[in-house]
């Protein structure tokens, strides 16, 4: 019995079970990480359609004519192409790019090596989540090539009516149906991931490592992982009875005497608020989603190149839990405007600012962290500086939008583009960017290279602040999101058009950067110098396997945990690190 | 007979604190169950805040003028005691396989199995009585939440059904019965879940 057992540990499978159809969570992790910067880049190239038409309305680009002759009638952008750009730009990024490259891969790939575990708890869901959420994401593509009518056209939010009926725009038709089963695709990939991050973390710890000595990536994982299996059966039930509303004739999301090209609809009595309602009850706690996880890889990295233990640990553990309890009641404040009850209003305005507080105790506690420490300025390090320069910009912005009379004002304009460009969108891209180039050695044993890594973080990190701060003044002039022509028939925006070419002009060196990094995690892959199983001296347990790991991390034999990971520059240490795996008589006897 | 089919060594609650290494910890029977209770609550938890999004979906929808009360097949009573029944026959199921009757394991399992259908075969009936009276899907707001939460909670009842189904075929061979009670008691906490949330939903849509 036990022979087999061991035998059976040192498995490794052929290369479909291996490498494709893999239960192993690093490999998993890996798909998920890659998947996702593929996402990325093709919702990218959309941002940066969207900004050649915001920059010059309507003007004729004669290649895009003949490279799209569809949607660039002579080299002009359609109003309907518009629409569905900016839709499929923000659902790719926040799904199926964010969430997917935060949760699905650095998720996969940290939580069982960060707890001392062989694999996750149901490899099978494992590899299952993986594959529904590329189907999901193939889904959602295809709608630019199969779905008559292009794809969904109502916004990454969805709101109906626009969304509920099929002939209002030419996205409504069959694009919005692909939306709605993508994201079903997606619902069900991320529910199978996170039941399996939740019992990993409660149930799979090595010997010794309690709660409180889990590193803050792996808190803020569980964490995440929690809020969404909570979260996303709100949008579960929206997109179900949007798909009833659009196919079988209810009316859940559409009220009565709705008038589309001059016929009435039979839909009666329906609450479009409704869905409001049940898309921001999983859309706030869906923010969070992206933020904490980034938040934890920030923590990790501060204190590896500060060679210092990160300050106020309790304290952050419960801010990543006050974050993501309060996550829940804050949904409201995206629907001031929607005549909501001003005392309802004045509730969610409250909790939104109490959101504040722990964000406060965090960045403080980054702050503290850096004080007094070792300072080494490599490139994760840029990454989890910028992260919280970003999430600073972002979280000071947040608190206007979260009061409601200036929310009424800001709402739907540049301001709220510029203020979850800087918090949800760059912190988290900053996160996953910091998190690829620190765990990028252990993944495949190879290191970045630092030099085109600083390139790409300087050009990133400028043009980031260049494209998106200027559209905080739009916002506080009124220029409102989501115009296909901003001057033409508002042409109280035409002198403030000069900052959209400034905003459009990086945008563009801000995406051809970001072909550096791929330039860098491809080559490096393969020609990159050889990493030792611990290039940063670091603390946690994945350091201390080699780089990359084997196939089962522990091969059936898990470490023992005498410490946080934390424990930099310890005084009775010989070494400015301490891995979490050294018992406290081998610091005494010298053995380490 | 007996002294084989409980845990000798008490399950592995929370390893926190000590954690529960050790080398055997995999292959840890007793571990391997405690894995699966919390994998079957987080995923009971993430149908309850689906049904709870209806919920207060139908609390908002019927603010609305045009709500009308519909005719409710009082059928669904029926309906209503034959799940309720299941779940019986799934305890008595469960008291067989403890006291090693596998004959009457077998039996009251299929009984389950076969109660459950009866109640899935008794909605669809629901729905056409319904349809008889002139309910239908889009009709009025009432009947679309009718339809839809029968419908929703049909789809789990029916992944319990094949879970019953794949657990009746391994009746065969049952070599040890720890396990098999694992399993058993799994399907059943998810069955008495489902027969709780059909009763809740009787009576939301009766009586709101």
């Amino acid at each position: 019995m036990e022979t087999k057992t061991l035998e059976a540990h040192h498995k490794i499978p052929g290369f479909w079970r291996h490498y494709i159809f893999s239960t192993n969570h690093k490999i998993i992790g890996i798909q998920y990480l890659i998947t996702s910067f593929f996402v990325a880049l093709t919702a990218a190239g959309m941002a940066m359609l969207i900004r050649l038409e915001i920059a010059w309305p309507e003007h004729s680009w004669p290649l895009l004519g003949r490279i799209f002759p569809g949607a660039f009638p002579g080299g002009v952008m359609r109003p309907e192409v518009y629409a569905a750009l900016f839709t499929m730009h923000g659902t790719l990024m926040v799904f199926f790019f964010l969430s997917a490259a935060l949760v699905g891969g650095f998720g996969n790939f940290l939580i069982p090596l960060q707890i001392g575990a062989d694999d996750m708890a149901f490899p099978f869901l494992n590899m299952l989540s993986y594959w529904v959420y590329l189907l999901g994401f193939l889904v959602m593509i295809s709608s630019f090539f199969f779905s008559p009518g292009g794809p969904a056209s109502a916004g990454w939010t969805s709101y109906p009516p626009l969304s509920a009926i099929k002939s209002a725009v030419a996205g409504s038709n069959w694009g919005q149906s692909f939306w709605i089963v993508g994201m079903a695709f997606f619902i069900a990939s991320f529910t199978m991931g996170g039941l399996n991050f939740v019992t990993t973390v409660l149930s799979m710890r090595a010997k010794g490592l309690n709660m409180m000595r889990l590193p803050l990536t792996t808190w803020a994982l569980f964490v995440t992982a929690a809020v969404g299996i909570f979260a996303f059966p709100a949008l579960t039930a929206a997109v179900i009875m949007l798909f009833l509303d659009r196919h079988f004739g209810t009316s859940f999301f559409l009220p009565s005497g709705l008038y589309v090209a001059g016929k009435l609809l039979n839909n009666k009595g329906g609450s479009p608020l409704l869905w409001q309602h049940l898309f921001w009850f999983l859309g706030h706690p869906e923010v969070y989603i992206v933020m904490l996880p980034a938040m934890g890889f920030t923590s990790d990295i501060l204190s590896t190149f500060c060679r210092k233990p990160i300050f106020g640990y309790a304290a952050m553990v419960g801010s990543i839990l006050a974050i993501g309890s309060l996550s829940f009641i804050v949904w409201g404040h995206h629907m001031f405007v929607s005549g909501m009850n001003p005392y309802l209003g004045m509730f969610f305005d409250i909790t939104t600012l109490i959101i504040a507080v722990p964000s406060a105790i965090k960045t403080f506690n980054w702050m503290a962290t850096l004080w007094g420490g070792k300072i080494q300025l490599t490139t994760p390090m840029l990454f989890a500086l910028a992260f919280i320069s970003l999430f600073v910009t972002g979280g000071l912005s947040g608190i206007f939008l979260a009061a409601a009379p200036a929310d009424i004002q800001l709402h739907d304009t540049y301001f709220v583009i510029s203020h979850f460009h800087f918090i949800m969108a760059g912190a988290s891209l900053f996160g996953i960017l910091g998190a690829t180039n620190f765990w990028f050695p252990k993944m495949f044993g190879k290191m970045m290279n630092e030099t085109l890594g600083k390139l790409h973080f300087w050009i990133t990190f400028i043009t980031y602040y260049c494209v998106f701060f200027p559209m905080m003044f739009l916002g506080l002039h009124g220029e409102m999101r989501r115009l296909y022509d901003p001057i033409q028939y508002y042409t109280m925006f035409k002198p403030l058009q000069p900052i959209n070419v400034f905003i459009s002009i990086n945008a563009f060196i801000l995406g051809a950067a970001q072909l550096i990094f791929a330039f860098n995690f491809f080559w490096s892959m393969f020609k990159g110098k050889k990493a030792s199983s611990n290039p940063w001296n670091a603390n946690g347990l994945e350091w201390t396997l080699p780089s990359p790991p084997p196939y089962e991390n522990w091969e059936g034999e898990p470490p023992e945990v005498y410490r946080w990971p934390y424990d930099y520059s310890y005084p009775e240490a010989p070494k400015d690190y301490l891995p979490q795996i050294v018992p406290d008589k081998a610091i005494a006897a010298g053995n380490f | 007979m007996t002294a084989v089919l409980y845990p000798t060594k008490p399950p592995v609650q929370n390893n926190g604190g000590k954690g529960g290494g050790g080398p055997s910890r995999g292959d840890d029977p007793y571990y391997k169950d405690h894995v699966k209770w919390i994998g079957l609550w987080l995923f009971l938890s993430a149908v309850i805040m689906l049904f709870a999004a209806f919920t207060s979906a139908v609390i908002i929808r019927r603010e609305s003028g045009d709500w009308k009360s519909i005719y409710f097949p009082s059928f669904l009573l029926i309906n209503t005691v034959i799940l309720i029944l299941s779940s019986i026959t799934f305890e008595i199921c469960k008291k067989k396989l403890k006291t090693f009757q596998k004959n009457g394991y077998r039996f009251w399992l299929g009984m389950t199995v076969f109660l459950g259908f009866m109640f899935l075969i008794g909605q669809i009936y629901a729905w056409n009585l319904m349809a008889h009276h002139g309910y239908f899907l889009p009709t009025n707001p009432h009947a679309s939440f009718f339809y839809l939460l029968t419908c929703i909670h049909g789809v789990h009842l029916l992944g319990g059904i094949i879970w019953l189904v794949f657990l009746f075929l391994g009746t065969r061979q049952i070599r040890d019965v720890g396990s098999t009670l694992t399993s058993v008691r799994l399907a059943s906490t998810y069955w008495h879940f489902l027969t709780f949330l059909w009763v809740y939903l009787y009576f939301l849509l009766k009586w709101i």
